[in-house]
């Protein structure tokens, strides 16, 4: 039987996920922004729960408004990459070094 | 508390409705030949209308707007002015640089304005969907007008670093809203604050406002959660940086503030702490980095990331529903910072950036005036008397040693101290070093108006403390 706490646990599992895919990562900006998805799925998933079992329809509204911003997000995200890649013909995180005290 | 109609929902939110239309007919206005001259003039008054009508119907009594998701109250009115007021000053000031740069565009001003729109709507935000979007308005506008400088291979390098820190800040600020909702059932601020929790739920409560705490010092740049400011400040355009340093700051204050208002959470202990081990932590980093800057940006950042260590302890000390002395230290940073961040924006002119603090050697001699108005500033935010600065800090200092810690306060005034040396040495590069630039900017008499205003009212606001903190006091308490 799956309960609540199931559900609660693997949406906390999946934020982690997403923390550690973003400091870990030290290779591609693209898998940033995979992980930045990420973690705005696990906030949803949180949100769908909790609105199942306390038979509000809130959370559930809540989580449209989140996945149109992520795509916003995203495609904004999209665009700084495209403009860095146009100056540096690559999109790897070590070459982000320009600024530095 | 009046719940209004949506009529008259709407009449009370005109300032906002105005700005939003005026937004989109400058990003039209931007697009045709005849018309993208007056981008700035429009932006400017679309801006002074707002602010106008926003001042013309102030709230006596607080009301809630839009089936109770918008507040007004004297409070976010009282912040959105003082939010009004630093922006006019940012744009007016902003016109040579953004036509040095090339980026004077219908779309800089649109989006500028949005950011504006989204930090307004962060400050009445009463629902947390409508935070969420506020939230996301004003930093998804941000991202943009950092990289809007596409020769520019620095902005573009700042841009995905603000971008990938504030999104992680807004999903940590999510993740807490989740928990929030689960616990309490509902979306509107005002009810989650003042939400009774059970004993066993107590826990979870305490980790989502934990969450939220982490993602608001995440934005303040608060130390642990610091590393984009530096960068974000020296290589996004002057202008937005100039942004990003007061307005959202701003916002967030009132954001705490609307979530700690009338709530048993900050007496917990640990809630407590945690603020004010941020506070000093980010104090005591934000000084000793600052000193070993050379470039002036960059040293105007860690003074921020200290300064929002203050801010923290602010809060911190805001025991008994007490915020004044937090407020009144938010208003004091964001109008000096304002400052100093316009005065270099003045001062880089189309052959010569200002980036380094060498460039500050014999300044005097290019202008007094200007090298006066920028000690007067300096000397705030290092928090000397004769400025408002030090008042804040005083009071910030106060609360502490009324709390019983002596030691914290010993160690903030320590580092206040050390935190000295980098703005004296501004100050004597400027006096008393040779070698003036010639290439340095120091024409415009309109500028320079605009550019006095605000140390003159530091200074103003020291002599004559109680016309700002008697009402700040009286809204905030």
């Amino acid at each position: 039987m799956i309960t609540m706490s199931h559900y609660l646990t693997f949406s906390a599992l999946l934020f982690c996920i997403s923390i550690a895919g973003i400091f870990i990562n030290r290779k591609n900006i693209l898998l940033l922004l995979m992980s930045i998805e990420l973690m705005l799925l696990s906030v949803n998933t949180n949100f769908i729960v909790f609105s199942h079992y306390s038979n509000d329809i809130t959370g559930q509204v809540f989580v449209f408004f989140i996945l149109a911003v992520a795509a916003a997000e995203s495609a904004i995200g999209l665009a700084i990459i495209v403009s860095l890649f146009r100056k540096r013909n690559s999109i790897e995180i070590n070459l982000i070094n320009k600024l530095k005290g | 508390m009046i719940i209004e109609n949506t009529i008259t929902s709407l009449l009370n939110f005109i300032p906002e409705i105005i700005l939003f239309i005026m937004s989109m007919v400058i990003l039209l206005a931007g697009l045709f030949k005849f018309s993208s001259k007056y981008v700035f003039h429009l932006a400017v008054l679309s801006v002074i209308v707002a602010f106008i009508v926003s001042l013309q119907n102030q709230t006596i009594t607080s009301s809630l707007l839009f089936n109770n998701s918008i507040i007004k109250t004297n409070v976010t009115d009282f912040f959105k002015h003082i939010c009004y007021f630093i922006f006019l000053v940012q744009i007016l000031i902003s016109r040579n640089y953004l036509k040095d740069k090339k980026i004077i565009t219908g779309e800089f001003y649109s989006l500028l304005i949005f950011a504006l729109l989204g930090c307004f709507i962060i400050i009445s935000s009463n629902n947390l969907i409508v935070l969420f979007l506020g939230i996301e308005l004003s930093s998804l506008s941000l991202y943009s007008l950092i990289a809007l400088n596409r020769s520019s291979i620095l902005s573009s390098e700042a841009a995905i670093k603000y971008f990938v820190l504030s999104t992680i800040a807004s999903g940590i600020i999510l993740f807490g809203f989740s928990y929030l909702y689960g616990i309490t059932g509902t979306l509107s601020i005002s009810d989650i604050s003042k939400y009774l929790i059970s004993y066993d739920e107590s826990n979870l409560y305490l980790f989502s406002y934990v969450l939220i705490f982490i993602g608001v010092a995440f934005k303040f740049a608060v130390a642990p959660f610091h590393m984009w400011l530096p960068d974000v400040y020296e290589g996004s355009p002057l202008p937005i940086t100039n942004f990003i340093a007061s307005i959202p700051k701003i916002a967030f204050f009132v954001l705490t503030y609307r979530f700690l208002e009338d709530n048993p959470i900050i007496n917990n202990d640990n809630f407590s702490k945690l603020l004010l081990l941020l506070g000093i932590f980010s104090i005591l980093v934000g000084n000793l980095f600052a000193l070993a800057q050379k470039k002036i940006m960059r040293m105007l950042a860690y003074s921020g990331v200290a300064n929002a260590g203050f801010i923290f302890l602010g809060i911190f000390s805001a025991i008994n529903n007490n915020f004044s002395i937090a407020a009144f230290y938010v208003i004091s940073y964001a109008v000096t910072i304002v400052s100093a961040i316009s005065i270099v924006t003045f001062i880089s002119s189309k052959k010569f950036d200002l980036i380094y603090i060498n460039d500050f050697k014999g300044f005097s001699s290019r202008s007094g005036y200007v090298s006066i108005l920028l000690m007067i500033t300096l000397l705030s935010t290092a928090g000397i008397p004769l400025t408002i600065g030090f008042y804040a800090k005083y009071l910030v200092l106060d609360a502490l040693v009324d709390r019983g810690l002596i030691l914290a306060a010993v160690v903030v005034v320590l580092m206040t101290v050390i935190g000295l040396y980098y703005y004296l040495r501004v100050i004597w590069f400027m006096f008393f070093e040779s070698g003036s630039n010639s290439l340095i900017n120091v024409r415009g008499n309109f500028s320079l108006f605009i550019l006095s205003l605000i140390p003159a009212s530091i200074i103003l606001v020291f002599l004559f403390p109680d016309s700002i903190f008697k009402y700040v006091f009286e809204i905030l308490t």
